[in-house]
């Protein structure tokens, strides 16, 4: 018998479970840390977005706050000059009372000179475009432009990371939709309420943001490798208990399985001498009976050392068994048939031996005891049932009841037992000896019928044996 | 005098046939055969026999000591047990057993009947004795290769 997994060479085995599960935890991390610098990015660009939207609808109200009061005038500078865009505009430029000169700003004037400021001052780029721009200086980039496109097809905002020269920027786009307050002034330019006139684009440095991430992956990598070495380091150290106790174990298994051979071994070794001197003990009745000249002594030579083979050969069967606690009746009765058939050889009629035989496995507690009743009820048969020149059968019957009772029959066509024989009292020992063998050590019942022959049956049940080992 | 009365405890059924069948010869009779301590409890209760021949070894759920302990607490029967093996643990348990023997397998006859004697004897010199103290304790049947109460 084969114990299994230890049978094999685990070594390896062993080894590379633990590489697996190294490797398998560095992935873990690797990807943890992945999933939360990735996490830390998307939080980075949503602040981003937040920012520059907010800063889109600060412009915004600015706008429809100069709007609602149609322009304001600040005092003309260099920096400031009149609009060369409102020229046809009445009171463009007008002053004061003091001979201050001041002039008319638009909403458009206006956003553009505080997104200038702004990029001086804070870097952040606003740009107030347009596909068709009134002044051609507000002419759309490249990214303006498919953004501004995009709007006419109904797009409410665009954002990205895209470089501008060195730098990377996020940048934010949304349209500014014609209003009724827009139209007054633009209305001769072809829009009406609800067209999209261009769009304000937000872009701000990326360069704080990435520094940020930048210092939260520093921190991330320290963390998770800080974790990821007490990790490897736990394995380390458990491994080698998980090592050494699966070497044990692995070696305990190992001289079990050595131990179980001996042990099988030492079965067949045990049934063999048992069968062997069985044999000497049938030699020596033999050599006895020898001598003798009284054919009825000679008789009782003869079935003792019948009954002797009839034990033999269950240890002869269990010898050669894959299975040493039990053997196969089956094949027990053919050959016990035969032996006993041919013992008897040389008579004037013929005896022919039928076998309704089913297989069926039991121990030797059970087996040998059936053998010693088969032994006796087919001699039996053979012997008395035929006399003179009479003909007929012997039939030898064994089956297994779905409750694991076994029926064993011996039936014969000859001529029957004798008249008020009761096989419990009187009859000859084989008979006693089959009795007592049937009902008390095999703990079943016998039946005895007598029309037309003789027919035994045996019934009993093996598994009470299983609580000793034969 | 009544025939003596004598209960074999054995699961081997060709060993009981061969006991049964000595004990004839020498003139006893012979209860119902048992081949379990709990068969064997039973048999005490109905046929109350005067010795019994105790295998130890049993088939059933008892062995030839538990089944000695029931029956002792039914009737004072002196016991001759049958053992194929013999260990310490095994004599022990035996001499702890007032009124008992034990004999080694394979039995020749005469050993049997020598320790039946004795056994029936040391009973009826305990029985004459009533009330004397110890005096003699139910003897142990000696067989060629045992000695059990060393």
């Amino acid at each position: 018998m084969k114990i299994p997994f230890f049978g094999t060479k685990s070594n390896h085995r062993l080894r590379n479970t633990f590489f697996l599960i190294a490797s398998l935890w560095t992935i873990l991390i690797v990807a943890l840390t992945g999933a939360t610098y990735r996490q830390a990015n998307t939080s980075a660009l949503d602040a981003a977005l937040s920012n520059t939207r907010n800063m889109f609808f600060r412009d915004m109200a600015y706008r429809r706050w100069a709007t609602g009061h149609g322009g304001v005038y600040v005092p003309v500078t260099p920096e400031t000059p009149p609009n060369p865009y409102l020229a046809g505009v009445p009171e463009r430029d007008i002053t004061t009372p003091s001979g201050r000169k001041l002039t008319l700003m638009n909403p458009a004037y206006m956003t553009r000179q505080v997104h200038e400021l702004g990029r001086e001052q804070y870097g952040l780029r606003g740009h107030i475009t347009s596909l068709r721009p009134i002044r051609p200086e507000n002419a759309p980039d490249e990214w303006e432009k498919e953004a501004l496109l995009a709007f006419e097809q109904g797009e409410k905002e665009v954002s990205s990371l895209q470089q501008l020269g060195q730098e990377t920027y996020f940048r934010l786009m949304r349209p500014m939709i014609t209003e009724s307050a827009c139209v007054k002034c633009h209305a001769v330019h072809g829009y009406k309420v609800g067209d999209i006139r261009g769009g304000i684009s937000i872009s701000a440095p990326w360069a704080p943001y990435r520094q940020a991430l930048n210092e939260h992956l520093r921190t991330l990598i320290l963390a998770y490798g800080v974790i990821w070495a007490i990790g490897l380091l736990g394995l380390l150290l458990g491994w080698n208990r998980i090592y050494g106790y699966l070497s044990e174990i692995k070696q305990t298994g190992e001289a079990l399985q050595v131990s179980l051979n001996e042990k099988e071994l030492l079965f067949r070794e045990l049934f063999h001498r048992t069968k062997n001197n069985m044999q000497v003990i049938t030699g020596f009745l033999n050599l006895q009976s020898e001598g003798i000249a009284d054919e009825k002594v000679q008789e009782m030579f003869k079935k003792t050392t019948g009954r002797i083979k009839a034990m033999a050969l269950v240890h002869e069967k269990l010898y050669q068994a894959k299975d040493l606690s039990r053997i196969d009746l089956k094949e027990y009765i053919e050959e016990l048939a035969g032996m006993i058939m041919e013992s008897h050889d040389g008579r004037p009629g013929s005896i022919a031996l039928q076998l309704e035989l089913e297989s069926v496995f039991t121990t030797i507690d059970a087996a040998v005891p059936c053998g010693l009743i088969l032994n006796e009820l087919i001699s039996n048969a053979v012997k008395h049932a035929f006399p003179g020149e009479r003909s007929g059968w012997v039939r030898i019957v064994l089956r297994q009841q779905a409750d694991g009772e076994i029926e064993i029959g011996v039936e014969d066509n000859g001529v029957g037992l004798p008249e008020g024989l009761d096989i419990r009292k009187g009859g000859s020992l084989g008979l006693e000896s089959v009795v007592q063998l049937a009902e008390h050590q095999l703990r079943g019942q016998v039946e005895v019928r007598r029309g037309g022959g003789a027919r035994f049956r045996i019934r009993f049940s093996d598994l009470h044996y299983k609580a000793r080992m034969g | 005098m009544e025939k003596v009365k004598i209960l074999i405890v054995e699961d081997e059924a060709i060993s009981a046939i061969s006991f049964k069948g000595a004990l004839k010869r020498y003139g006893y009779k012979v209860c119902k055969l048992a081949s379990t301590g709990e068969d064997a409890i039973e048999i005490v209760r109905e046929e109350k026999p005067d010795l019994i021949l105790m295998d130890i070894l049993l088939a059933g759920e008892i062995d030839g000591f538990d089944a000695t302990r029931e029956i002792r607490s039914l009737a004072d029967i002196p016991i001759i047990f049958m053992t194929g093996y013999m260990d310490d643990e095994i004599k022990m348990k035996v001499s702890a057993i007032e009124g008992s023997a034990l004999l080694l397998k394979p039995i020749e006859p005469a050993d049997l009947q020598l320790a039946i004697s004795e056994a029936l004897q040391g009973r009826k010199k305990t029985l004459s004795h009533d009330g004397a103290g110890s005096g003699e304790k139910a003897s142990e049947g000696k067989s060629r290769d045992t000695d059990c109460r060393r």
